[in-house]
């Protein structure tokens, strides 16, 4: 059963559209991204998944249970880190994650100590004195300090320093090595590239694709550098299959290559090759591919549905 | 390389292209603009509102007072009223005529509302903005600070002259179409002055809010030019009555141009000129202050914390309480204050009514069934009409701060836990219900100890105070109902038109003759007379009902709708 489930999901407010027929299913133990540019609708569909927002249309299943229904249940079991948030001013760090503590109840006193050491967060300090980064700090604390089984987290790092980054990616492998599941959105493709199994990208409140990082990769174009001996003329590349955007420059081609490489292999090897690489592209160059802006751009856009 | 043509950006060093002059005076062409464009909704409400406050004013003269022997009573009661009852009301000027009768009755309640607007306007317009961060990015243009600052007040005074322009019409077309009699008739220029007699006042208050926001931040300069203000009213109001305050009168501007009332034929440019380079040095502060002082950054008054078990760490009850307590504490102790100066002048009150048994009697007509020479019939008079708006203000405060929770974003946090929409709202509603109750405990002790000091049994009027708890739950409720229902954005505005509407429909549904049914939809109409043990069952059911049915239908739209942002 997947932990997330949604099925035709669609919500609008009023005129204005948040997400759209969307289908998705993450399973246990997945580090999910949910991936796509500022106003896709990312955070629409977190607020449906925790029932902040109600949907126009279709429904959404966490654990099994409804959205909304079960959203009592659900909430013990996730823990949320919004994308925008405020707190109360007036209260210390410390006494904010106290105070979620109590709300949720069966927080570990030595885990949240050691959470608020591992952010090297000072507690003691009022929360409207924070930086952007503490604050979400405290975000992060709340939301991981009764080990939860799902994690929803709208833009994690925003506003941490590397240094936090990589203790909060180090959290989330070891989260997700415990079978525990985590959904989290981002335009920051670096980072997904980094902590997710899968992602969804998601445009103008559809979404377009879902895949393993890996299989997005490989949908886009990997940029191919050959450096001859002599002058090698374009056009004995050009034709090959999967080959594009053929240029030369001053000692050598280079071409973008979707799919099997053995051809543009094969045809180097009748040259003088004095040196042949191949860069892979990242999940940025997929994103881009896909909303048209990028190496490889496979027509730009999608019909909208996604492929599976 | 992409040039100037390709991006559509001018060439280097070239100066861009001038805003239009219309949309640097009206609009987001300029700083004054834009702060202008922002003011339209509450220049709009408090024009209004007091625009129809002259003609309402002008039709119950016209109404109550329509006949000469009518007035010749009026004007022998107000030169005859002791000095504690004429704190009550304003100066005391040719209030036989229409413009005097208006100054008298309302003047004090124009500056007043005013100038609480004016405090709002200023304390916000650049310590909230830099509390919120968006004033960096203005910052961040070409614009001087000073400029910036100057540019908002300027904007300011203008929405001020709107405002004002708005009462000198509706006191000059009451002179004309509502007087009835010689010296009805209000001249274009003595509209004029009334009109400036407001504005400067009101700025008053806003002045001082401007000169502190830099220093103290948005909700410390408000509150201190709030209390600056309704201190100095009070001061003022009753310096005959109490000899400590007759030492501070002179500190307030409600002195300085008290002789200007020119709806009555009394002028006193000089003292409102007094008043204006008051105003003005207090706005130097204020932008010196603003261009001097790192942004944003406030000295935060050395006011005591709340207890740790007073914070409300263990849930959303005692957690929306610990939020709501400093601001019940500010209001409570504002209202005791209050409530002490007029239990204080109550002694004062019987000992002339004693001495002149013919004024008592004359009283006694004029306020059937309360005995005024009494500690508990003179509060109940004089303070629980007032009381009852305040009240309902404080209520309206308390509402915004709770409603700030959803918009603000604190809500979604606490709602991504197992806790319900439904039961946030109701305990919310009781944290509310608790710290209204927290607002009128001050005030029920102060009351007890006025009333002590003037050799009366304090148990009745201290238990009558809880009147105002009554209708702060009954204002909360609506305020919850509405957040449910229809979102938090509306809530607060709703309570706050609901007192004053309810309070103006109460006060001037007599004169001006509405039919019963009207005045019976106010619910201050059925408060009864608690103070002197007389309570209404109807009113106490309605402001239970409120209450309580307010927190069930505010649960269940809060169930049923998205959750803000």
């Amino acid at each position: 059963m997947p932990v997330i489930e949604a099925v035709g999901l669609t919500k609008l407010y009023g005129h204005h559209r948040g997400v759209t027929d969307v289908d998705l299913a993450v399973e246990a133990g997945e580090v999910f991204g949910f991936l796509g540019p500022n106003g896709a609708g990312k955070t629409t569909m977190i607020r449906l998944l925790l029932d902040l927002v109600r949907a126009t249309r279709g429904r959404a299943l966490v654990f099994g249970l409804d959205s909304r229904k079960g959203a009592p249940e659900i909430h013990r079991r996730t823990g949320y880190l919004p994308g925008e948030f405020a707190l109360f001013d007036r209260l210390t760090g410390g006494e904010t994650i106290e105070y979620f503590g109590n709300l949720r109840g069966g927080v570990e006193p030595a885990w949240q100590r050691d959470l608020v050491d591992r952010f090297d967060l000072d507690p003691s300090r009022r929360y409207g004195e924070y930086s952007k980064g503490n604050k979400q700090k405290v975000g992060l604390v709340i939301a991981l300090q009764h080990r939860p089984d799902l994690l929803v987290l709208d833009e994690p790092t925003a506003g941490l320093d590397p240094l936090v980054q990589q203790t909060f990616f180090d959290l989330l492998r070891s989260f997700a090595g415990q079978g525990r599941t985590a959904f989290l959105s981002s335009h920051i493709l670096s980072e997904a590239d980094k902590a997710c199994d899968r992602v969804a990208l998601i445009r103008d409140g559809r979404i377009v694709r879902t895949d393993r990082v890996e299989a997005l990769r490989d949908l886009t174009a990997h940029e191919v550098e050959v450096r001859f001996a002599g002058p090698v003329p374009p056009g004995a590349f050009a034709a090959l299959p999967g080959v594009s955007d053929v240029r030369a420059f001053d000692g050598g081609l280079r071409m973008h290559v979707t799919g099997p490489m053995g051809a543009v292999v094969r045809a180097a090897a009748d040259f003088d090759v004095i040196d042949f690489s191949s860069r892979e592209p990242g999940l940025e160059e997929a994103f881009l591919a896909q909303y048209g802006h990028g190496i490889g751009a496979p027509g730009g856009a999608s019909d909208g549905r996604d492929p599976q | 390389m992409s040039g100037p043509a390709d991006t559509g950006w001018p060439a280097v060093g070239r100066p861009h292209r001038e805003t239009a002059t219309t949309a640097r005076r009206w609009s987001l062409g300029s700083i004054a603009g834009k702060t202008m464009r922002d003011s339209r909704p509450g220049m709009l409400g408090i024009g209004g509102l007091l625009a129809a406050m002259v003609l309402v004013g002008g039709w119950t003269m016209l109404n109550t007072y329509g006949t000469p022997e009518a007035r010749a009573e009026l004007a022998a009661m107000s030169t005859d009223l002791p000095p504690v009852m004429r704190g009550l009301y304003g100066n005391p000027v040719r209030v036989d005529t229409l413009g005097g009768f208006l100054s008298w009755h309302y003047g004090a309640y124009f500056a007043l509302l005013g100038g609480l607007w004016s405090i709002l306007s200023l304390s916000s317009t650049l310590a909230g903005e830099a509390h919120s961060g968006s004033l960096d990015l203005v910052l961040a243009t070409q614009l001087g600070r000073r400029t910036i600052a100057a540019q908002k007040v300027v904007a300011h005074v203008a929405a001020l002259g709107v405002v004002g322009l708005a009462v000198a019409l509706a006191a000059w077309a009451a002179g004309a179409l509502l007087g009835r009699y010689d010296g009805d008739a209000i001249s274009p220029a003595a509209a004029a002055g009334f009109a400036a007699g407001i504005l400067i006042r009101s700025l008053a208050a806003g002045s001082v809010a401007f000169a502190l926001a830099p220093i103290v931040g948005r909700g410390a300069s408000a509150g201190i030019a709030g209390a600056v203000m309704f201190g100095g009213y009070v001061t003022y109001s009753y310096r005959t009555v109490v000899d400590a305050l007759d030492a501070l009168a002179w500190l307030t501007w409600f002195s300085w141009a008290a002789g200007h009332v020119p709806l009555a034929g009394s002028w006193d440019w000089p003292a409102l000129g007094l008043t204006a380079v008051a105003c003005a040095t207090l706005i130097v502060v204020g932008v010196e202050a603003f261009a001097r002082r790192d942004v944003g950054v406030t000295v935060a008054l050395p006011l005591p914390g709340l207890p740790r078990a007073l914070k409300g760490l263990r849930g959303p009850l005692g957690r929306t309480l610990g939020d709501l307590l400093p601001m019940s504490i500010a209001w409570g102790v504002g209202l005791g204050l209050y409530g002490i100066v007029m239990s204080g002048a109550s002694g004062a009150m019987a000992e002339i009514l004693d001495e002149s048994p013919g004024l008592k009697a004359a009283i006694s007509g004029y306020i059937p069934g309360m005995d005024l020479s009494t500690a508990a019939g003179f509060l109940q008079f004089a303070f629980v009409d007032l009381g009852l708006v305040v009240i309902g203000l404080a209520a309206a405060s308390l509402v915004a701060s709770r409603c700030g929770d959803e918009t603000a974003g604190r809500l979604e946090l606490q709602l991504a836990t197992p806790l319900t929409r439904a039961r946030w709202a109701l305990a919310s509603s009781a944290a509310m219900g608790l710290a209204a109750a927290v607002i009128t405990l001050p005030l029920a002790g102060s009351v007890a100890i006025g009333v002590v000091s003037v050799g009366e049994d304090p148990t009745g009027p201290a238990i009558g105070t809880g009147v105002l708890a009554l209708y702060a739950w009954a204002m909360t409720g609506i305020g919850v109902a509405v957040a449910g229902v229809a979102g938090p954005r509306r809530a607060t505005s709703v309570v706050v038109v609901t007192t004053v509407l309810t309070s103006l429909v109460d006060l001037l549904a007599p004169g001006l003759g509405l039919p019963d049914w009207v005045e019976q939809l106010a619910l201050t109409h059925h408060m009864g007379q608690p103070i002197l043990g007389t309570w209404d069952a109807t009113g106490i059911a309605a402001c239970l009902g409120l209450a309580i049915g307010g927190a069930l239908v505010g649960a269940w739209g809060m169930s049923r709708r998205d959750v803000a942002r």
